[in-house]
């Protein structure tokens, strides 16, 4: 096989299995969520939502940073 | 005498016509060019040189979507798009064995390149732009291209180097340290030359880009072109349909215009209306044109990203097909100065050949 047909076979089961762990990560996460939220876990609540708050600012801030200084 | 493989991609004419000069020139100094593409490329190229040999060349499935979701469409097509790189390769490779060649010219085809004979690649994008949601994926494609680029003598851009008059903005240029050590920036290269002829024509609206979207924005268009105040002529880009018809006394549309046709309407054109291909923005340029207005295809967020970048830096004026309103939207494009002065093909395309070209072939 071709060097460049395999890197391609390889850079395809690196993308689609990043993709399926991020959607079971983030299904998994919903579910606890969900049942947190149903059986009035306010601990799992606030820590989790503080987590992810944080987590999506500096996601959102990085990106915005990025552009400003011209890297992206 | 040398003997050159060319090989564009077949996604819409721009990759062909870009390089339509830089066959002409190795043509002029008697080197011989057989072309490697398909589709409407390929047909474009053998009526422009009959005198070059040409290989029918499948390539790639376009990733385009009915929808703005490039980037799902394009992540769900990586499969297909991977058995075609494979075959690509193994046809090359078959190409190869008939043939001698000292040198190979892909223009954005990925496989198209050889260990043994060198090869250029050409491109401007060396930085693909994505919305800033997806900023992880725009810094992976950074390495990714800088990956690609090692199967690669030289990387040809057909842009000006960065600064005031760099026409792709951060999409061609390089990331020091990485992208920049093959990168060679040749200056915009474009097939449709400037002539003498009068600029009697108000308007020129050039429907074109890959379907379903063309489609899409001759609907939205076609109902809204007697709005222009002055005459016009639009170009469907449907091959298919020999179809011209009457607006109104100053309005006509074609469903098809060759391309000397579409050079003689560019140069009588005082604004034209079009998507912002990056290969339609090197004809502009070419031709000096101040006024004009884009309408990016959604979703290719190259297009998107060009329309944010001219009209930051007051070149002209770009609106989505979604909110297109020509009566507002023809007055303010007039207000944009257009793109400033660069060194046009002739002389960058000599360049091109006497630094870079050369030394493979001589």
């Amino acid at each position: 096989m071709d060097d460049m047909v395999a890197q391609g076979i390889g850079a395809i089961i690196l993308i689609y299995g990043s993709l399926i762990v991020i959607f079971l990560a983030v299904l998994s996460f919903i579910i606890h969520f969900w049942r947190a939220l149903v059986s009035g876990d306010t601990g799992f609540i606030l820590w989790w939502g503080a987590i992810i708050l944080i987590s999506v600012s500096l996601y959102a801030g990085c990106g915005l940073l990025l552009r400003k200084f011209g890297k992206i | 005498m040398a003997q050159v493989l060319l090989s564009p991609l077949s996604w819409g004419l721009g990759h062909a016509t870009r390089d339509i000069p830089i066959i002409r020139t190795l043509l002029d100094h008697h080197h011989d060019v057989t072309i490697a593409a398909c589709g409407d490329a390929l047909s474009v190229l053998k009526s422009e040189f009959p005198e070059c040999s040409f290989i029918e060349f499948p390539d790639y499935p376009p990733p385009y979507s009915t929808s703005r979701f490039f980037i799902p469409k394009f992540i769900a097509s990586l499969p297909r798009m991977q058995r075609a790189l494979a075959d690509e390769r193994r046809n090359l490779q078959r190409i190869l064995e008939k043939n001698r060649y000292d040198l190979i010219i892909s223009d954005n085809r990925v496989g198209v390149y050889s260990l043994k004979i060198p090869t250029l690649f050409v491109t401007h994008q060396i930085h693909y732009h994505f919305p800033l949601m997806f900023w992880p994926i725009e810094i992976s494609a950074i390495y990714a291209n800088w990956y690609l680029f090692h199967n690669f003598d030289r990387v040809i851009v057909p842009d000006n180097p960065p600064g005031v008059t760099s026409l792709a903005g951060k999409l061609s240029r390089p990331v020091a340290g990485l992208t920049d050590k093959k990168v060679f920036f040749c200056g915009i290269l474009s097939s449709t030359p400037k002539t003498d002829s009068e600029q009697d024509l108000d308007f020129l609206v050039m429907i074109s880009g890959p379907e379903p979207q063309r489609t899409r924005l001759e609907e939205i268009l076609t109902p809204m072109l007697s709005d222009l105040d002055g005459s016009t002529i639009a170009l469907l880009g449907s091959p298919q349909k020999t179809l011209t018809r009457s607006v109104s006394d100053r309005c006509t549309i074609i469903s098809y215009a060759t391309m000397q046709e579409k050079v003689r309407l560019m140069n009588r054109a005082k604004c034209v209306i079009c998507r912002s291909g990056y290969t339609s923005m090197m004809e502009l340029a070419e031709l000096n044109k101040r006024h004009g207005l884009f309408i990016p295809t959604p979703g290719q967020t190259e297009q998107e990203y060009l329309s944010n970048y001219y009209e930051k830096m007051g070149w002209f004026y770009s609106k989505s097909q979604y909110h297109l309103d020509l009566a507002h939207d023809i007055p303010r494009a007039m207000t944009y100065k257009g793109f400033p002065s660069m060194p046009k093909t002739r002389e960058n395309v000599e360049r091109l050949y006497h630094e870079l070209l050369a030394q493979y072939l001589d």
